[in-house]
């Protein structure tokens, strides 16, 4: 495999794409160009100083034929599904279609603080990395994809560009039940240090988010500004009424649709959208992982993934 | 809000790829806003299919409240991970990724950064001992939740250990061990190891005149020779080393053991030179966010003490 980390292909460097009026809002920048794959990935920083992003455009060396804008799950989900994110993007960028991924303002590298991020600030940083996609390459086609409560922040800023296709990768569905999957996963944990005859936390989760304004799950901090926004949400609202092709990707042992996807794939049939799905036998923990046992890396099933959605992409963005 | 991290921590930061081997590997590299002082400090991930960010950033973390002292830090993806080229499967602890970490030293040596000290978490820390001991320029370490024992050890081949019992009343008298027995997790601990001695002192006895049973490397001590030897040379190039353990590790049971044996008399050698910190809990997951703090506290408040870093600019 030849890399070449310092070849520019025709579309510049971030910098030089950046009219003059938004160079001030673009960072640090690496490129690398991949002449097995004919890719070029740019990778840095965007946004006003103090407030800037860590984003990774990935870019066919032609000019690409379309665009996907990728919205990451939080906390542990986002660094369970990284990698899947980094071998789709590349396998889009692969096949024309150029890519953005970049992580959420108080996550991964960006600026900030995980206690100033809410839905409404995580939904204007994606419409912030739509932009930067667009104004870096002028497609004028464009898809989104988002994993779990990335999924929510996908569908919602899709609602600004009528009519594109979504894909939701296990889409939180119902935002209290997401929240109470998490929280009874520190109680098992904790369950695990009794057994061990080590004290667990004396207060529940919630309670804790109550009083003290964040819980620990698991090492990672839920805080109660991003709680307060999204909890009291839904999948189906955030869709809203406007058709789209959706691909629901289920991700699990199931070896039927789950009922609360079943559900709503009908609903939205009725309501006019083209919805697709497909499922990954994979068992997924999200937020458990990275311990002493997990040497081996689990075989996270990237490639049927990464082709599922792929090919279900270049269907849509090319009718 | 982290403290000591200044809120425009990006504006330090250059994201780069370097090469290593056939791959191209990702990294972050933050430079304070003022002055720097030496040395740079590399950070090395833990082995898992996370990035170089670490559980909650905390490597992330560390880096901003490194460079907000002045130091040059640099963060990087294994190959196979985050952003980087090639794929990996397994983490092996007896094979980890010495040439990522030599690209990444060599990277910064190319950056005017010629002297660095290493952090690393059990994976990256077994990384760190593999290069650390010939590393030329190199002026500290610092290994959380590092595996003492081989993998294979750990897998089912139980290591034998020859500790004589004179031996094991001896270090049981030591002002650490008696200050331990207070505590009931750690009498419950020292309690096993008694026992599992004591149960192979019988075996050996009913099986006289078989010989020693030696572990995986010809070793008749249960550590790593690797870990052995890499502690050994580091401490007698006066590297100073910073190990941090928490008390629920798994790892840190390992360390216990062996310092009664051949571990213990490397590290008496380095006195002076070794620190250790143990924190309450399970270091190596890095579960709570109180202990990623205390983690965090530690190794940038040795790295002040050690070579005397600049002023942290307050948030």
């Amino acid at each position: 495999m030849k890399n070449n980390a310092r070849q520019r292909g025709h579309l510049g460097t971030p910098e030089q794409m950046a009219s003059s009026e938004s160079r001030a809002n673009v960072g640090r920048w690496a490129s690398r160009v991949d002449m097995t794959t004919h890719i070029r990935e740019d990778v840095g920083f965007f946004g006003p100083p103090g407030r800037r992003m860590f984003g990774c455009t990935h870019l066919p060396l032609h000019a690409p034929s379309a665009g996907v804008v990728v919205c990451s799950p939080v906390q542990a989900e986002f660094l369970r599904n990284y990698r899947r994110e980094v071998l789709l993007a590349r396998s889009l960028a692969a096949r024309g279609i150029a890519v953005q991924r970049f992580h959420f303002r108080g996550a991964g590298n960006s600026d900030g603080d995980s206690s100033e991020a809410t839905f409404e600030t995580m939904c204007q940083d994606a419409l912030d990395a739509t932009q930067m996609l667009i104004g870096a390459t002028g497609v004028a086609d464009i898809a989104f994809v988002g994993t779990r409560v990335g999924g929510l922040v996908a569908a919602s800023i899709a609602r600004n560009h009528p009519g594109v296709p979504l894909v939701l990768v296990a889409p939180a569905v119902d935002l209290s039940a997401y929240f109470r999957e998490i929280f009874r996963g520190r109680l098992v944990s904790e369950l695990k240090e009794v057994a061990r005859g080590r004290q667990k936390s004396s207060r529940a989760p919630m309670e804790e988010l109550r009083q003290t304004g964040m819980v620990d799950i698991l090492g990672y901090p839920i805080h109660r500004a991003l709680f307060d926004s999204i909890v009291g949400r839904s999948l189906v609202e955030e869709v809203g009424e406007g058709p789209r092709p959706i691909l629901v990707v289920q991700v699990g042992k199931d070896d039927r649709v789950r009922r609360q996807y079943a559900a709503l794939m009908t609903r939205w049939r009725e309501s006019g959208f083209a919805v697709d799905s497909f499922g990954i036998d994979l068992n997924e923990p999200w937020w458990f992982g990275g311990g002493v046992s997990e040497r081996r890396v689990e075989p996270i099933r990237a490639s049927a993934l990464i082709e599922g959605i792929g090919h279900w992409l270049l269907g849509q963005l090319s009718s | 809000m982290d403290k000591g991290i200044i809120d425009a921590a990006t504006e330090c930061e250059e994201p780069v790829f370097f090469p290593a081997g056939a791959e191209t590997l990702f990294g972050v590299l933050s430079r304070p806003i003022s002055q720097g002082t030496e040395p740079a400090v590399v950070l090395v991930g833990g082995g898992w299919y996370g990035t170089s960010s670490g559980r909650n950033r905390i490597m992330i973390r560390i880096a901003r409240r490194l460079t907000s002292a002045g130091h040059s830090v640099f963060r990087f993806d294994y190959h196979g991970v985050g952003e980087s080229t090639g794929s990996v499967t397994l983490f092996d602890l007896d094979r980890p990724f010495a040439e990522d970490l030599e690209a990444a030293v060599a990277f910064i040596k190319d950056r005017g950064l010629t002297e660095c000290a290493l952090v690393g978490v059990c994976f990256g820390a077994r990384t760190i001992l593999e290069i650390a001991p010939e590393l030329g320029g190199l002026r500290g370490a610092v290994l959380v939740s590092p595996p003492v024992r081989s993998v294979r050890d750990e897998i089912g081949r139980p290591t034998r250990r020859s500790v004589s019992m004179w031996k094991l009343v001896i270090h049981g008298l030591r002002p650490w061990v008696l200050r331990d027995l207070l505590d009931s997790d750690r009498r419950r601990y020292y309690g096993r190891v008694l026992a599992k001695t004591l149960r192979h002192k019988q075996r050996k006895l009913l099986s006289r005149g078989r010989s020693l049973e030696l572990s995986r490397e010809g070793n008749a001590r249960g550590a790593s020779a690797i870990f052995l030897e890499s502690i050994n040379r580091l401490l007698e190039r006066q590297i100073p080393l910073l190990l941090i353990y928490g008390r629920s590790d798994t790892y840190f049971q390992d360390f216990q053991a062996e310092r009664m044996d051949g571990l213990g008399e490397v590290l008496e050698k380095g006195a002076g030179l070794v620190d250790l910190r143990v924190v309450d809990g399970e270091a190596h997951a890095l579960g709570r966010m109180d202990l990623q703090d205390q983690i965090i506290d530690t190794v940038c408040d040795w790295m002040r003490d050690r070579f005397r870093a600049g002023t942290e600019i307050k948030a």
